[in-house]
């Protein structure tokens, strides 16, 4: 009996010792393998924000998906849940059961299932009695306009970050901010509430809402897309902005991408020319010379300039217009886009002041606008020049711009001197509404005085009307004012390609008022030889973009055109520069 | 032979009232433990409540993000071209007369339809 109750007591003892063990002694050792096994740190996905234009309309959202992973140590049948399973995430069978028959915690088996098809699944599984399969949030970025807005918009790599476009300048607003929850199962799996830890909520990205109007930019687009197709160029690219504030409200190049299968694309359809492509800018860099003498008091709009009739002989070159003018006033030189005369003028205010005009109106420098890879062009300084550079610049060659430069100099002109940054993005706002941060409008400098922005602008309107080089850009109901331009296509590896030109024409309208400025540049269009000029390819297309966008915005027609302005038009056409 | 008997059984004397303390003791004990576990079910019976709502709203909100994309998708200027390419929908224009402007527009000179813009088609494509 003693020897029993001795036995018993040491039995007890050692049960003791090792209850104390495991209880205290090795508790932070036997809690981790418990938490490791039960305990879970949940990710709370946070959605990332939307991209809309002016008006609302979602340019970029989200449709939700779920990853479907599987946990080996719950799985009882793996054949049983593949059959239920397999028409759900649209697998073979015997594929996704070879998947199933794993001992691994967490093995992926499908991503981007589709929201309905993972909780038609859960819900086949619960009445089957199934588990061992759980889904993951996720996401899918779609663009709602496909191709349309594509470069401005951008596009995600495959973690979800931006790469191209505002989702990539924008990305510290649009990417939200993921919580956690940390969570324990009981041994079917599913969670226990009463258990959860620390617990940090995740924060949705913000709503990016852009100055560009869809209805604008997609007729805009419809227009470059009939011209692509009809003269078959290397690029087009266009930008209607306002001038009075700066807002770019349509930006579209062509050839263009879809942005839902950017793998398809290629790397030449993908670049956003308005800001990345350097041209040449032609004739249209004359408002720079004509507005910088004027506002230097050196000239008058009606102030005489002898254009040598036609043929300048300067620093051992032959400088041309297309016609032999004599004299021809300040205003003339701009409607008739005469070579020599902008060249004088840009010599009679000298190379410094001449370059110090050029900088001011933006060329040579990034504008800042919100998209990423923007260039500063190319504008060399006055010791850099040759002898025939104060000649060759006036006239647009020898310098490089981008659209969106010379169409925000254009609108500077428009804007009464003064140049406003180019805005693409108008504000972000959280998902509740609230407005975190807005974009105002920004005026970088005043170029020229509000007087010599007038009388360049008038001349520019004399620009679209019989006497100009741009008959064909003009609106009906509309005063319009451009200048078109057309150059020598530069060739990569020096000098000029024959027979190649990029022409354009960069404009705004109504000319009393101005609300919108465009620019339509056209990358060596397939037209007959002797055909390619900015007034005869690009202006067309600037007329038809106008016109649709003056009723888009609902501008109020301030005339109707004379009904002899066609016979006249056609009367004139051999006093019509090809410039 | 002398036997002595004693009358007297002895009997052990029955502790009630530690008895009754501990019975009572016991009974709050089990209440207690009775209670807890009642509680702890209700606890888990909550969680679990609160865990069906949160998938609930969970997928609410997944379900109103697909219909949103979804939306954005068919009202996208892209699907009402398409649509409007297919003749399921069409476009009237407004005419003049029937826009009331609150700033009526200054009209000179005469309309013509010989007015020529790109849009006439004249140097059109």
């Amino acid at each position: 009996m003693a020897i029993c109750c001795v036995g018993l007591a040491v039995v007890f003892t050692v049960y003791s010792f090792r209850l104390v063990e495991v209880q205290m002694a090795r508790h932070d050792e036997y809690a981790a393998i418990a938490a490791a096994k039960n305990s879970f740190r949940q990710v709370l996905h946070a959605r990332r924000g939307l991209i809309r234009d002016r008006n609302g309309e979602p340019l970029a959202a989200n449709m939700p998906i779920r990853t479907v992973v599987a946990d080996g140590s719950h799985i009882k049948d793996p054949a049983a849940l593949a059959k239920i399973a397999a028409p759900f995430l649209e697998m073979p069978e015997e594929e996704l059961a070879a998947k199933l028959r794993t001992n691994r915690r967490y093995v992926v088996i499908k991503k981007g299932v589709p929201e309905a098809s993972a909780l038609a699944l859960s819900k086949a599984m619960q009445e089957n009695r199934q588990r061992g399969l759980y889904f993951e949030h996720d996401a899918r970025r779609v663009y709602p306009n496909g191709p349309l807005l594509s470069h401005v918009i951008g596009f995600l790599d495959h973690e979800g970050k931006g790469v191209q476009g505002i989702e990539r300048t924008m990305q510290e607003y649009l990417e939200g901010h993921d919580g956690f929850r940390h969570i324990e199962r009981d041994r079917t799996g599913r969670e226990m509430v009463v258990y959860r830890g620390q617990e940090e909520p995740s924060r949705n990205g913000h709503d990016v809402f852009l100055t560009v109007d869809m209805g604008l930019q997609a007729l805009l687009e419809e227009e470059l897309d009939a011209a692509f197709d009809e003269l078959k160029p290397k690029s087009i690219t266009a930008v209607i902005v306002r001038p009075k504030t700066g807002e770019i409200l349509a930006m579209a190049t062509r050839p263009s991408f879809d942005i839902n299968a950017v793998g398809k694309a290629e790397p030449e359809q993908m670049k956003n020319r308005a800001i990345i492509d350097m041209i040449e800018p032609g004739s249209t860099f004359k408002i720079v010379a004509a507005s910088a003498a004027l506002n230097e008091g050196l000239v008058k709009p009606d102030t005489p300039i002898f254009c040598e009739n036609g043929r300048f002989l300067y620093g051992g070159r032959t400088l041309r217009d297309h016609h032999r003018y004599g004299n021809l006033t300040v205003h003339d030189i701009l409607v008739k886009s005469s070579n020599i005369g902008s060249a004088k003028l840009a010599m009679l205010m000298g190379g410094e002041k001449y370059y110090e005009y050029v900088r001011r109106f933006g060329f040579g420098e990034r504008s800042g606008v919100e998209l990423p890879g923007e260039i500063p062009g190319l504008v060399h300084p006055p010791h850099r020049w040759d002898k025939l550079t104060i000649t060759r610049m006036p006239m647009g060659h020898s310098v490089a711009v981008t659209p969106l430069q010379i169409t925000m100099a254009m609108a500077a002109i428009a804007n009464d001197g003064r140049l406003m940054r180019p805005r693409i993005v108008r504000e972000i706002r959280s998902e509740t509404g609230e407005v975190i941060k807005t974009y105002e409008p920004e005026v970088i400098r005043q170029v020229v005085s509000p007087e010599a922005a007038r009388m360049v602008r008038d001349a520019l309107t004399e620009v679209v009307s019989p006497r100009g080089t741009a008959i064909l850009a003009s609106v009906q109901g509309f005063s319009v004012a451009g200048k078109t331009g057309t150059a020598q296509r530069v060739d990569p590896r020096g000098g000029y390609t024959p027979g190649k030109y990029v022409v354009s024409f960069v404009g705004f309208l109504p000319a009393e008022e101005p609300e919108i400025a465009a620019s339509i540049i056209v990358d060596d269009a397939s037209v007959a030889p002797g055909a390619n000029y900015g007034g005869t390819v690009a202006a067309p297309i600037f007329s038809r973009v106008a016109e649709k966008a003056a009723r888009h915005l609902d501008l109020v027609p301030v005339f109707k055109a004379e009904p002899a302005q066609m016979v006249q038009w056609k009367k004139s056409g051999s006093d019509r520069s090809t410039n | 032979m002398n036997t002595t008997f004693q009358n007297h059984t002895p009997v052990n004397d029955i502790p009630l009232l530690p008895i009754l303390n501990w019975a009572l003791f016991a009974c709050v004990l089990g209440i207690w433990g009775l209670c807890y576990v009642y509680l702890k079910n209700q606890q888990h019976a909550l969680g679990e409540k609160t865990r069906q709502t949160e998938r609930a709203i969970a997928e609410m909100v997944s379900h109103n993000e697909v219909l949103s994309a979804q939306i954005s998708s068919l009202t996208s200027h892209i699907a009402l071209q398409k649509k409007l390419r297919e003749g399921f929908i069409a476009l009237a224009p407004i005419k003049d007369i029937h826009i009331a402007r609150l700033l009526p527009a200054e009209i000179t000179g005469p309309e013509s339809e010989t007015t020529r813009t790109a849009s006439t088609q004249i140097a059109g494509r």
